[in-house]
């Protein structure tokens, strides 16, 4: 008996989702089994990918085989007047007065010694403010940095929503609207008034803020759509593997380049120097000219 | 051979007296199943191109993803010569490495991608995953008005498909005011993409629907055009349920109309049974005024390798396949197919007479081991006397026995019975009792004034099945299993009393390319060993 032992090689068959892969421009990854393709392919219609900041997380999360996962819920203390998160560039800012620009507190989450570059660590300082209630979910690792939380905010915004065919008594999609962000466009809502006894003739209306109600006199002809900002007080934080910076943003040129005064940027940081090496080997011409 | 499920609309063009569409023993009903086993595979692939043509309903099973040995130019197969056509390559003997063990690798038989990758049933498990602290029943309510329900329910295994189930209730289907009201069941919540969405089940009557979409959560439920007083049943799995839907259901009744199969476990003494369940009529109009029943149209007794009897709890049908898995409370699942079976012993019936005259009234020609053959012999064309006619059957294991009174006697006595009849009845009802598996044989021979004998044979099949491949997860379920299901990424699960079970199927097989000395598997081996004679 003669008996040679060899080493299996992957080899993969094209079948109906490669084809689906085909029209949506994302090709199968090395090895991947059709379940984990198929939600890749139907990620394609939700996470679009674009050359935003947004499209470019989701875009490339999505062609490098890793996943949007929801990390973390937060919400605020039910007194705090207009609570408010904001993840941006660097920092996650905590308002107690999202209107008036109270800051309760504000984490830099780039600095591995600055206390929240861990999900973890981020939880528990969210947590020790007293003003928000932080948890982190079950998709999320607590390890992992919390960078991978994306930019994004608790305030979202309705672009538009429409009106008519509702009655006189108008139930929003949402409520706890921010005030300043809404604007109305109607052919029979003319009038905005700031309490209900102010009703009394026609093309006058008024918002509930709090509960997301707009009352009027007359239902709103075909047409009418209003635009709003709205505070999601279960803000549930979306994550991804994928860390994009903008070297624009004023946070992370302080992470970059060593900062002489507020406006002005020294030489690289050796982080700085790193980064640009790097960027320097995928494009062997001059950088930044 | 295979009694295909299209026959029946085939020979549905023939006149319903006509023996070719009422006796799948006739010749005319085996040529046309002949014709109708390409065609059934036809519309199944059409099926499931259908189903490809579309992410959310396309089969995860299609072949994606193999691993493959490229043979060095030197190798050389092993030959058999015993072929007069000349030589031909015999497959090596290869096992495949995996997690610390060896496993034998049988070759796909035939040596087609077909057999190597659809049809092979998996010969051994791991366990994937474990959910516990879950539950796949969900919620449950009656209708009242327009039934509006709102709350938070998860999907047991974090998303997949939802089951409605609507019990009770005949009007589903009204038309008020020239309009055709149809109940409905609508669905909201967060989608597996997690967004939120909404999606309406129309019952046309009670039944159980699978929803389209995928759900994650489920935030509120609305019955519209609904009587009040159904109840409303919503799981997120499958499992435990009296019957399931066909995955094909392709079938048609002898009557033309398209008929629901549905399969179900029933019981034999200790063991189980398998069930092909249908609607006791075959008019929709029945169902949506409420007459839903159902009833056994075929079953099986359920046996091991051994051909002992298999007690199942629950069952599940393979998507896309003609499979259907039983699992027992101890860990043991079969995989058996779903198919009917035209009678194999057609070589005794060959000899019977063509339009004879007597014939042997039984329906239907199946039964379970231990019941009783029921059948009334007699005179369908009356045009002669009979003078003498005797009735005879042969069991399974090929022991022929007369039938005298109504009681078996030896088939070397004389159990003649002489005289003319003067009734259509020829002989009163007989009855044998099913002692053995497989086939009888039932015959009346009758002797005419003419002195002509007609003979008329029938077959009678005991029915049994036998699994075509078994896996046991008893290592890894040590508690006792309730229920199996297959989920929206066609990955099977168990049920015990409060822990879900994700099994991961492995099957050890490969196919080979001979020509180009390439050896494709289904498992990913880290090694593999090929032994050859030379």
């Amino acid at each position: 008996m003669a008996r040679q032992t060899f080493t299996p090689e992957p080899y993969s068959v094209f079948n109906e989702f490669d084809q689906q892969g085909l029209l949506l421009g994302l090709p199968r990854l090395r090895e991947e089994r059709n379940p984990e393709y198929k939600w890749r392919l139907l990620d394609v219609f939700i996470h679009r990918a674009s050359s935003t900041y947004e499209g470019l997380i989701f875009g490339i999360t999505r062609e490098l085989g890793l996943k949007v996962i929801e990390a973390v819920e937060i919400t605020p203390d039910p007194f705090l007047p207009m609570p408010a998160v904001v993840f941006k560039d660097t920092l996650c800012t905590l308002y107690s007065d999202f209107e008036n620009d109270v800051v309760v507190d504000e984490f830099d989450r780039f600095e591995i010694d600055g206390g929240s570059y861990t999900l973890s660590e981020l939880v528990a300082n969210i947590n020790a403010t007293g003003s928000f209630t932080a948890t982190l979910l079950d998709d999320a690792n607590g390890e992992d940095r919390s960078m991978t939380i994306f930019n994004q905010t608790s305030v979202e915004i309705v672009p538009q929503e429409e009106l008519a065919g509702k009655g006189a008594r108008i139930k929003l999609e949402h409520e706890n609207l921010i005030p300043g962000t809404i604007g109305i466009t109607s052919s029979n809502l003319v009038e905005r008034v700031y309490s209900e006894i102010e009703l009394n003739s026609t093309g006058r209306y008024y918002i509930d803020l709090e509960a997301g109600l707009i009352l009027t006199t007359v239902a709103p002809e075909p047409g009418s759509i209003i635009r709003y900002q709205w505070r999601n007080d279960q803000f549930v934080v979306k994550a991804s593997p994928v860390i994009i910076h903008n070297l624009q943003s004023d946070n992370f040129k302080s992470k970059m380049f060593e900062q002489l005064d507020s406006e002005t940027y020294g030489i690289p940081t050796p982080l700085g120097a790193d980064i640009i090496n790097e960027l320097l080997t995928v494009f062997p011409s001059s950088w930044g000219t | 051979m295979k009694k295909s499920i299209v026959t029946q609309e085939l020979v549905n063009i023939y006149p319903p007296n006509a023996r070719v569409r009422a006796d799948d023993q006739s010749v005319g009903y085996q040529f046309m199943n002949a014709l109708a086993q390409p065609m059934e595979y036809m519309e199944k692939q059409l099926a499931k191109s259908r189903a490809n043509a579309h992410l959310v309903t396309a089969n995860l099973d299609e072949v994606d993803l193999t691993y493959r040995v490229l043979l060095p130019e030197t190798f050389d197969f092993d030959e058999d010569d015993s072929d007069i056509a000349g030589p031909s390559a015999v497959p090596p003997t290869v096992s495949g490495y995996v997690n610390g063990e060896w496993h034998d690798v049988d070759i796909a038989e035939p040596n087609d991608i077909q057999h190597f990758w659809y049809d092979s049933v998996p010969n051994r498990t791991t366990l994937a995953e474990t959910a516990s602290g879950v539950d796949h029943d969900l919620f449950s309510f009656t209708t009242d008005g327009s039934t509006v329900a709102s709350g938070l329910w998860e999907h047991h295994l974090g998303a997949g498909a939802i089951y409605v189930t609507a019990v009770g209730g005949v009007k589903y289907l009204e038309v008020i005011e020239d309009e055709l009201r149809r109940a409905k069941v609508v669905l909201w919540g967060v989608n597996r993409q997690g967004q939120e969405d909404t999606e309406t089940i129309i019952f046309p009557w009670p039944m159980r629907q699978r929803s389209i979409k995928e759900w994650k959560k489920i935030t509120r439920i609305e019955t519209l055009d609904m009587e009040d007083g159904v109840q409303i049943f919503l799981k997120s799995g499958d499992f435990t349920e009296e019957d399931y839907r066909d995955f094909w259901n392709i079938r048609y009744s002898p009557d033309r109309n398209k008929v629901d199969d549905f399969w179900g476990l029933g019981s034999l003494g200790e063991g189980s049974t398998l069930e092909r369940i249908g609607y006791v009529s075959d008019e929709w109009q029945q169902y949506v005024i409420g007459f839903t029943d159902k009833e056994a149209k075929e079953a099986w007794e359920l046996l091991d390798e051994w051909e002992l009897p298999v007690s199942g709890v629950d069952l599940a049908l393979q998507p896309f396949s003609d499979n259907v898995w039983v699992t027992t409370a101890s860990g043991l699942i079969h995989c058996y197919d779903i198919e009917s079976k035209m009678a194999d012993s057609l070589d005794l019936i060959r000899d019977r007479t063509p339009g004879s005259h007597v014939q042997i009234d039984i329906s239907p020609k199946w039964l379970l081991l231990g019941e009783d053959i029921d059948f009334v012999p007699w005179h369908a064309r009356p045009i002669q006397e009979i003078v003498k006619y005797r009735l005879w059957y042969q069991t399974p294991g090929g022991v022929r026995y007369g039938l005298l009174d109504g009681s078996p006697v030896g088939f070397d006595t004389n159990f003649w019975v002489v005289g003319r009849q003067l009734k259509r009845t020829v002989a009163d009802l007989q009855t044998i009792t099913a002692v053995e598996r497989g086939e009888y044989l039932l015959a009346l021979e009758a002797v005419f004034d003419d002195e002509s004998t007609h003979t008329e044979k029938v077959l009678v099949s005991v029915n049994y099945k036998i699994p075509r491949g078994t896996i046991d997860v008893s290592s890894f379920v040590t508690d006792p299993i309730i229920g199996i299901d297959f989920d929206a990424d066609q990955a099977m699960w168990v049920q015990t009393a409060d822990k879900y079970y994700k099994i991961a199927l492995h099957t050890d097989i490969m196919l080979i390319d001979y020509t180009n000395k390439i050896l494709y598997f289904k498992e990913p081996y880290e090694e593999v060993a090929v032994e050859t004679s030379g």
